[in-house]
């Protein structure tokens, strides 16, 4: 088994057909990529959102407590 | 007989754990196959006799087009499994496959179009194969489309499962009226290198790209898959508990759960 | 028209509910008779397009003709489907039918068979005055009826899974034709290739067989996965 092609240059260009065979490769990687980040930054981002959300929820109702008790105090 | 590992593939939270301890090896296992196969493909195997260089294209072209009518089944099997148990999981893997399937109709088609050129002088002739490639995507849009289209998820689970089972029914008949129809109106279509006839020096680097492109569509399936589940497992305690850790993965909290 | 009273309910069925389903359809059909003219109409108006689009020449609209009268027929069956099932969806009715004590696949066949009686048919009927203004040779005509008239009926019956699954979607848009069109490609295939071969001296018996075959499978399984679509879009 030997590397089928004598300089880097003829590798790219593969005879004539190098656009092709390239364009080909470059498209599936790219689908490919985005098929693997595309879910795995939606799940993270899904998290970040709901936690942002979360401590939202959170400080507002220690606000509320801050605010209601010294009328229940005084 | 036991039933109980059948009934856990039901919980959600039971899949996302388990496939947790996967992922890594998926991932690797899908980088080096698909890596080496590029590799051997692009540069090591020999040029073909009558197409060149272009004849290249194979090795993502074909695992590309096996896996999208596999991925089929795969979606339309979830979707009867989820039918017929009235599983919450398999629902989410069917609507799970259909985006990653739908990607690799287009990788199929798109490769198959840009071999084309090169090899019969024009990039898309109504061949056989192209044309039920074409049918397929428009099948997995159905089913993307359909499930964007209800308000409840659980009514459009069940209706993209129906629509799923409703293709599987068609694809044989589809692939073989296309299949004559093509004989009909072009009886000297360019046929494809077949498989079986291939020389190994080709076929084994074909072989890898097959693999590897089983490995990615199980890797991708279980991240889109575990994405969904979050998202539909919003309100439940122990998403709530990775909400409040802020990371996508699932600790158990004091040995088996 | 808008308000008037449906003539019979699917609650009050006793004995053969096949029939009295398909009186129902066939009466409301009746009562709406300006509807029936649609799909004719929507056939002719897209095959008059065809010369005013390709030229007048008569063997080039003739080597046109099996494929654009089989394409159109099947979008103005396709056009027909959106509304098999919504005004009954909307007024109650077929849920009335889904809880009726006899199987829901039998009140699907009858609604299915009264579509195809009014627009599958007619187009059926109506396909030769247009192969005539095609000029499609005289060989086609025999293979194009028969062909139709067996493959509209597949295309009703696999329109309707379709139209189950849409049916409680207020704007189903494209979805619709989405979903159905590559089920219709089979049916489209030997339709055509009928007529083509009939043209080109030939015998068609084959193709038709195969749509008969096409048929009778549709016949057996379609209204089952229509039923279940049915019952899907009433739960929603």
């Amino acid at each position: 088994m030997n590397f089928q092609f004598s300089s880097f240059a003829e590798f790219i260009e593969m005879a004539g057909h190098g656009p092709f065979v390239w364009a080909a490769y470059v498209v599936t990687l790219v689908t490919l990529i985005a098929l693997i980040v595309l879910p795995s930054r939606g799940a993270s981002r899904f998290i970040a959102q709901e936690k942002k959300r979360l401590d939202v929820a959170e400080r507002r109702a220690r606000a509320a407590a801050t605010v209601a008790t010294p009328e229940t105090s005084g | 007989m036991n039933w109980q590992w059948f009934h856990r593939l039901g919980s959600p939270r039971w899949f996302y754990q388990k496939t947790q301890a996967w992922l890594p090896w998926l991932a690797i296992a899908s980088v080096v196959l698909l890596v080496t196969g590029a590799i051997w493909g692009l540069g090591f195997a020999p040029q073909d006799a009558k197409q060149g260089n272009s004849y290249r294209i194979i090795f993502i072209h074909v695992p590309a087009a096996v896996l999208a009518l596999v991925g089929y089944y795969v979606m339309a099997i979830s979707g009867a499994i989820g039918l017929i148990w009235r599983m919450k999981l398999p629902f989410v893997v069917m609507r799970a496959a259909a985006p990653i399937g739908a990607a690799l109709t287009f990788v199929a088609l798109f490769t198959g179009a840009v071999w084309g050129k090169p090899t019969w002088g024009t990039y898309w002739v109504w061949d056989a194969r192209i044309t039920s490639m074409l049918l397929l995507l428009l099948l997995y849009i159905g089913v993307i489309a359909l499930g964007q289209a209800f308000l409840q998820e659980r009514t459009a689970d069940k209706a993209c499962a129906i629509l799923a089972l409703v293709g599987t029914v068609n694809i044989p008949i589809i692939y073989k009226s296309v299949d004559w129809w093509n004989s009909l109106h072009q009886p000297a279509t360019i046929k494809l290198t077949e498989s079986s006839s291939i020389h190994p020096s080709m076929f084994y680097p074909l072989l890898v790209m097959v693999v590897g492109f089983y490995c990615f569509y199980a890797w991708s399936l279980i991240l889109h898959t575990r994405q969904q589940i979050l998202v539909r497992e919003r309100k439940t305690r122990w998403v709530q508990q990775m909400v409040a850790s802020g990371s996508t993965r699932l600790v158990e909290e004091g040995g088996k759960a | 028209m808008s308000t008037e009273v449906r003539p019979d309910t699917f609650a009050m069925v006793e004995g053969p509910g096949f029939l009295r389903i398909l009186r129902r359809e066939l009466l409301l059909a009746y009562r709406q008779r300006g509807d029936l003219a649609n799909p004719l109409l929507f056939f002719l108006m897209v095959l008059a397009l065809v010369p005013l689009g390709v030229g007048p020449a008569p063997d080039m609209l003739a080597a046109l003709a099996p494929g654009m009268i089989w394409i159109v027929a099947l979008l103005a069956n396709l056009l027909a489907q959106d509304g098999l099932f919504r005004g009954d969806f909307a007024d109650g009715s077929l849920e009335q039918l889904a809880l009726s004590p006899q199987p829901l696949y039998f009140g699907v066949l009858a609604k299915v068979l009264v579509h195809w009686l009014v627009t599958g048919l007619p187009l059926t009927l109506f396909a030769p005055v247009l192969g005539l203004m095609l000029s499609l040779p005289e060989s086609g005509y025999l293979p194009l009826l028969l062909s139709m008239l067996l493959g509209t009926a597949s295309l009703s019956l696999l329109g309707a899974i379709g139209a189950g699954l849409t049916v409680s979607l207020h704007r189903p848009g494209l979805l619709l034709p989405l979903i159905v069109m590559p089920l219709y490609a089979p049916v489209l295939i030997f339709g055509t290739g009928a007529v083509q071969a009939a043209i080109e001296g030939f015998a068609y018996g084959g193709q038709l067989a195969v749509l008969g075959a096409m048929l009778a499978a549709a016949l057996a399984l379609a209204p089952l996965a229509v039923a279940g679509a049915l019952r899907i879009s009433l739960s929603d």
